[in-house]
């Protein structure tokens, strides 16, 4: 018989063929499996917070917001409400108010009236119960005020933390920014789970039992609109405010994103905003988009209006404008 | 001859209907002048009256918004009238003493008020010159103190445009009138009328960011208040 090398086989190819336990391998498939144990704890770990009793089993089998019945959600409100008061000590007037016929609201805010007196910013805390008790938290305001230099929109030279003896300063003019309500709203398509969605009055609202947190629609807004719980919100029992509403200002769970949404247990009942309640100079002009005598219609007939990167094609339901 | 009598009989006819068309213009005419005596000259009956004694102000704005009301008190009640020594009844002085256009010399009394309004420089430009609780219109009549708004749309005419849409100032209440109550603030509710560009004002605390997110570097540096 003669020699063919053909026939030969390697000791390499004898040990890929049949890949036998090194070490190496073994570690490696422990290390994996180990992952995969602790992946499944993390995705059990709400059964073990039902066990403790941290979330009842109603919340856990919680369906989505538009597909619960009334019913469901009285039930679901008066449950988080007994929950607030024995964890906030406070026991708010939880309701759920839908979009009125007819109404699709829009908001306006005269940029030279504005002071940057922050009176906004901080009704905004006051009213819709954000984390601020802590003084670890991040502020939680929907509303930024900007300080600008006159002579450009130029947002990248901004500054959010000014604090001079007096505003406004005369070299300055400012831009208090928060939620758009944008018509192409992109926070709600990136949402991977619709936690978030647009109502038929225009507001854009978290449903906050839905909301994993995966923060994605505070990546996707070009207005910087969103905020993030990272942590128990922290709230003193007298600055809670009880006027609450399932999709706007009560008080949220850890890991969720919350916005603006026009103060809706507001403005819903027919009232203002909040933020609109306190403008000193009178800034801010809230109304009916649908109603051709609204003060916002007045704005956007006879008035310069200004749309905040209006390139990204958001089509926000929020304008600035100009006029002395 | 019967010509003839035919022929004065036509002129007399004439002459008879030609005086009575000339009887019938005056009757008429002077009816015309009797009617025109009647609609002449009574006053428009929209003239502000005012009364000599101080206006109420009518309440404007919520509860809450009365520490924005730079108006003074306008009646000087009770204790206070003892203590002030003074009511704001103008017209308690100012009937002695008449008002003047301009003043070579500065004033010794009312020396809290000082005088920036433009090239608004004059006292009587919104006092009236003889009743000094009212405020004077463009042909000297008089607007009652609570209808400040109508004074100062003498010169600011496109604000009070914008301020009648609802555009311009502070509104409150309700965006839903059916709903409950808009109020609205005059203008002398935000704008001093003697300094009436909007005072600066300390601003309310920024955004604090905790100096564990900021980073190492700023993780012994003092609390952003």
């Amino acid at each position: 018989m003669s020699h063919d090398p053909q026939n030969e086989v390697s000791p390499k190819t004898i040990e890929q063929v049949y890949r036998p336990m090194t070490r190496r391998t073994f570690l490696k498939g422990a290390a994996a499996s180990m992952v995969g144990v602790a992946g499944l704890m993390a995705a059990l770990k709400p059964l073990l917070e039902l066990d403790s009793g941290a979330i009842t089993l109603d919340e856990l089998l919680q369906k989505h917001y538009r597909q619960l019945t009334p019913e469901d959600l009285r039930r679901i409100m008066d449950n988080l409400a007994a929950k607030a008061e024995k964890e906030h000590g406070v026991r708010p007037t939880l309701r759920d108010l839908k979009p009125l016929d007819g109404v699709e609201f829009g908001y306006a805010l005269n940029l030279t009236r504005c002071i940057g007196c922050r009176k906004c910013a901080h009704a905004c805390l006051a009213e819709n119960n954000q984390s601020r008790a802590n003084p670890d938290d991040i502020e939680m305001s929907y509303i930024r005020v900007l300080e600008l230099d006159k002579g450009a929109i130029n947002l990248e030279t901004s500054n959010v933390y000014y604090n001079p003896e007096t505003v406004p300063q005369p070299d300055k003019y400012y831009m208090p920014v928060q939620c758009h309500q944008c018509r192409q709203a992109p926070c709600t398509k990136v949402c991977p789970v619709q936690a978030t969605w647009q109502e038929k009055d225009g507001i854009v609202v978290v449903d906050y039992n839905w909301c994993i947190g995966c923060r994605y629609c505070m990546a996707a807004c070009p207005y910087d609109a969103r905020r993030f719980n990272y942590q128990k919100p922290t709230i003193a029992k007298e600055q809670i405010n009880p006027n609450q509403t399932y999709l706007s200002n009560r008080i949220r769970p850890k890991g969720v994103v919350e916005k603006c949404t026009f103060c809706l247990h507001r403005t819903r009942d027919g009232k203002y905003p909040a933020c609109l309640e306190v403008c000193p100079t009178g800034a801010r002009v809230f109304g009916n988009l649908l109603d051709p005598d609204s003060e916002i219609n007045y704005i956007l007939k006879n008035k310069r209006v200004y749309i905040l990167k209006e390139d990204v094609g958001t089509q926000p339901r929020f304008y600035y404008f100009f006029d002395k | 001859m019967i010509k003839f009598a035919q022929y004065s009989l036509r002129l007399a006819l004439a002459v008879a209907i030609s005086a009575g068309v000339w009887w019938l213009c005056q009757v008429s005419s002077a009816g015309e002048a009797q009617s025109i005596q009647i609609t002449e000259p009574l006053p428009p009956a929209n003239l502000p009256v005012v009364e000599k004694p101080p206006a109420e102000q009518p309440p404007v704005g919520l509860p809450t918004d009365t520490h924005l009301d730079k108006t003074p008190p306008r009646a000087t009640k009770g204790l206070d009238l003892v203590k002030l020594g003074w009511t704001y009844n103008c017209m308690e002085c100012h009937k002695l003493l008449k008002a003047r256009w301009n003043y070579d010399r500065p004033m010794v009394e009312h020396k809290d008020i000082r005088l920036d309004h433009g090239n608004n420089r004059f006292c009587l430009n919104c006092h009236h010159p003889t009743n000094r609780n009212a405020w004077v219109d463009y042909d000297g009549a008089e607007i009652a103190q609570a209808n400040v708004v109508q004074l100062c749309a003498k010169c600011h005419g496109t604000t009070y445009r914008d301020w009648n849409a609802g555009v311009h100032g502070r509104q409150n209440g309700h965006w839903d009138e059916a709903k409950g109550d808009k109020t609205k603030l005059r203008c002398i509710q935000c704008h001093d009328p003697h300094s009436p560009k909007f005072q600066a004002m300390k601003p309310l605390p920024p955004l604090t960011y905790p100096s564990r997110a900021a980073g190492a570097d700023a993780a012994h540096a003092p609390h952003i208040p």
